[in-house]
């Protein structure tokens, strides 16, 4: 039986500019930061709220995984930003667009009232989107 | 034509709400910022409401209702992350750090670490030193399984 999951992956452009901005602009806490070798390392974050689950923040490259041809892909897609992955939920979706777009975080919606609550869309800067939508809608 | 009109009307008095809240919530995120930015100083619950503009009840409302926690809550919840970082990446004393983040005593120092850690200030910096020292040695043991032996 599969009882949880740990770690869900985020492919983006630069390793230390995904850094900065999800633990400066986002808020998020470091939870590992390996050094696999020049120019890789495994680092995950966590938004502060703890969920359990830690953020894979990955930047495709020539390797087991990849090809050249496939991780030039992968970082083509990331960077045209048509790549969204997780739904990020806050106490207070208004009070946390404030804080972002103060910080100069890319909305691509404002908060706007969906069937399924409120929500809106910002992007990373290596250009992946995300949902954030508020507790409890 | 009538649905028309009262589509036009909804349309406005949303666009009215979101500018109405957008107002509200950019005077707590200031009050926020603030204290982002101020936490490792002596700041108190007025300083906070002075930076949003609101009277004590309604700057405690609102940033409860922003942020999940009250402002007391979040600034100490600041100051234990730095206390963390303090713990794990400084030769300073448990007692220079507690004082320095202006916590009350080293025991209520401790007692805030431990519920956030499950460890005592001490046993805190030693099992993260520990760590740091197994990461060097063996850093694939703190990489999930295929991840660990692709790399």
């Amino acid at each position: 039986m599969i009882a949880k999951l740990t770690h869900t992956f985020i492919y983006v452009l630069d390793q230390d500019e995904a850094l900065q901005f999800y633990t400066e602009k986002l808020g998020f806490n470091v939870i590992a930061n390996i050094p696999l070798g020049p120019n890789k390392r495994w680092l995950t974050v966590a938004p502060p709220g703890d969920s359990g689950i830690e953020i894979v923040l990955m930047k495709a490259s020539v390797g087991p995984f990849f090809t050249d041809e496939s991780a030039d892909s992968i970082n083509s897609v990331v960077s045209k930003g048509q790549l969204g992955w997780c739904v990020f939920s806050c106490p207070n979706i208004y009070a946390t667009y404030e804080e972002l777009i103060k910080k100069g975080v890319e909305f691509i919606h404002p908060p706007t009232e969906t069937p399924s609550g409120i929500s809106a869309n910002f992007r990373d800067n290596s250009g992946n989107w995300f949902s954030l939508q508020q507790d409890g809608e | 034509m009538i649905e028309m009109r009262i589509q036009a009307q909804l349309m406005l008095m949303i666009t009215n709400m979101m500018h109405k809240k957008r107002h509200v919530y950019k005077r707590i995120v200031e009050a926020k910022t603030f204290i982002d930015e101020n936490y490792l100083r002596p700041i108190k619950l007025e300083d906070m409401m002075r930076a949003s503009s609101y009277s004590k009840f309604h700057f405690t409302r609102l940033f409860k209702q922003a942020y999940g926690l009250s402002p007391h809550k979040y600034l100490t919840r600041l100051r234990i992350k730095h206390a963390k970082h303090e713990l794990k990446d400084s030769t300073k004393s448990i007692k220079d750090i507690c004082f320095s983040l202006g916590f009350e005593s080293p025991s209520s120092f401790s007692h805030f670490i431990k519920r956030d850690t499950s460890h005592s200030p001490i046993a805190y910096r030693k099992t993260s030193l520990e760590t740091q020292v197994e990461i060097q040695k063996n850093p694939m043991k703190f990489i999930p399984g295929c991840y660990a032996l692709i790399n």
